[in-house]
């Protein structure tokens, strides 16, 4: 959305979460020795109940909301919750093309090894890593979090990933994996303080816009 | 406080590593000695990347130095990083920033997770014979109930299926308000085809003639053996009687004639009767006395045809 003449904040912000998963991609990319594209086709800035309304909309079109979540949870000077989703269903095939294994088809369920939880939770600390980490460098403001817990929800609904207390937003996005040509489609979901929020897009709006 | 924590560090089972912004090792405890087979004297003053070669990637490299401006842990799973330490070992490593001496350094914990994989893997091997076992089973399910419900010689279904099927269809018959067909059919002379060509062509007659009666009725309909020479044919959903003759028509068209089998020229003769519910009875058992009793009425009028 380009407002006059003006670069939106949006706008901003998928850019500069493109260059993290960008980053992202490169590295996984060392680690599994496969040609991987990350991509992040725009950002999307809602208010708490709106946020819950669009992300229960992409759960319900995942496996009937059985997702694989890892999430982080932030603090210090920026307040908020970080989760990455991945449709449950797709991620033994993903996992297996991560470690360059083949299962029988029949083998899948939507059981999950430790093994199957530690791919996930590496795989979710260089996305978040990514994206955080771009976002605290550009605007200059440090992010303390811990490693991501990895979780399976069956039946999930947006009252997980979002709280609507204390003036919450919600960033949402969408990730498109692609590793060798097979697609997963994630999202990410980042729910923080207003004021939060509000400390990033100052931030951006004096060094992009000038304000 | 200081003083204790090297000792505590030398009896985790974790192996320790702590390394300075230019990788160089200033601790290795005795577990990672245990997990890489290598000394902490030979490799304290070395970088960690010459002694574990799986970390000479920019991975790591790149992995460290957002640890050190950023300070947020990273994580690396023994999964997609097979061989860190050596080939013996499955581990998963953790890395988290550390103050030492005022300097910054990075803490490496390898987290031994070998026993996982072994189980895992058993648990695969366990459940991938289950499913053959099941497999084998379901074959084996399909070859019991294939014996409790088929004739063995004919392949059509036998009374106790007859018996299954007989009281389903004729609730629904009841319930829809349709007509339930039972006919008889009864080989003609068949005993005279056993003693002139030998049981063991009689034997492919009934399967000829079991064979044409499926090949006659529709697909939900059930053709059973029902004794020696016997055949009984359910025929649901019979709404007029039209119905019915479509089937009969297919059935006459082959009911008499020369058949060749084993080289034998033999005369195939039916003689069938057929009754109906609700006309006819209003139990499975009236249907097949009825039936019965129009077969022998139409084989003593074969028999008087033939005089």
């Amino acid at each position: 959305m380009h407002v006059a003449g003006k670069i939106s904040r949006e706008d901003i912000l998928t850019e500069l979460f493109n260059i993290g998963v960008g980053q992202a991609a490169s590295t996984l990319s060392d680690i599994i020795d496969k040609q991987i594209g990350l991509t992040i086709p725009s950002v999307r800035i809602l208010n708490a109940e709106k946020g819950k309304i669009e992300l229960n909309k992409y759960l319900k079109q995942v496996a009937e909301g059985a997702v694989m979540v890892s999430s982080i949870s932030f603090d210090s000077q920026l307040e908020g919750k970080v989760s990455l989703l991945f449709p449950a269903d797709k991620m033994h095939h993903f996992i297996d093309l991560c470690l360059h294994e083949t299962h029988d088809e029949t083998e899948y369920s939507l059981d999950f090894t430790d093994i199957d939880f530690d791919t996930i939770k590496e795989i979710g600390n260089i996305v978040i890593n990514s994206i955080i980490g771009e976002l605290s460098n550009t605007v200059n403001i440090p992010v303390e979090y811990t490693l991501p817990e990895v979780d399976v929800l069956n039946n999930a609904s947006a009252d997980h990933f979002v709280d609507t207390e204390d003036y919450r937003l919600v960033l949402m996005m969408f990730l498109a994996f692609d590793i060798e040509g097979t697609e997963i489609a994630g999202a990410i979901v980042i729910n923080m303080t207003l004021n939060s929020l509000d400390d990033i897009l100052n931030k951006i709006d004096r060094l992009y816009n000038g304000r | 406080m200081d003083s204790i924590l090297p000792g505590v560090l030398n009896c985790i089972n974790e192996g320790i590593v702590i390394i300075t912004e230019d990788l160089v090792i200033t601790y290795w405890n005795p577990f990672i000695e245990k997990l890489s087979g290598k000394k902490s004297e030979d490799v304290l003053k070395h970088r960690v990347d010459e002694v574990l070669p799986m970390l000479e990637r920019p991975f790591f490299h790149n992995a460290v130095k957002r640890l050190i401006a950023g300070g947020n842990p990273v994580f690396f799973s023994a999964a997609m990083h097979r061989h860190l330490v050596s080939q013996d070992y499955r581990v998963n490593l953790k890395m988290n920033r550390i103050s030492v001496s005022g300097n910054v350094a990075v803490m490496l914990e390898f987290i031994d997770v070998t026993n996982q994989f072994l189980r895992i893997n058993q648990l695969r091997d366990y459940v991938n014979q289950l499913s053959q076992l099941n497999n084998q089973l379901k074959q084996k399910e399909k070859v019991i109930e294939k014996l409790a419900y088929y004739d063995k010689l004919t392949g059509v279904a036998n009374r106790a299926l007859f018996d299954k099927f007989a009281d389903k269809y004729l609730a629904v018959a009841k319930q829809r308000g349709t007509m339930l067909g039972l006919m008889f059919v009864d080989v003609n002379e068949f005993k005279m085809i056993n003693d002139t060509y030998g049981h063991n062509t009689g034997d492919k007659v009934m399967t000829r003639v079991a064979s044409l009666l499926t090949e006659s009725t529709r697909k939900d309909d059930i053709v059973c053996r029902f004794g020696g020479d016997e055949f009984v044919v359910l025929l649901p959903d019979i709404n007029t009687f039209e119905d019915y003759q479509i089937i009969a028509d297919r059935i006459e068209a082959n009911r008499k004639r020369h058949i060749i089998q084993d080289g034998y020229n033999i005369w195939l003769s039916l003689s069938i009767g057929i009754s109906f519910y609700p006309d006819d009875g209003e139990t499975i058992e009236d249907l097949i006395e009825k039936a019965d009793e129009f077969m022998y009425v139409n084989k003593h009028q074969s028999r008087m045809d033939n005089m």
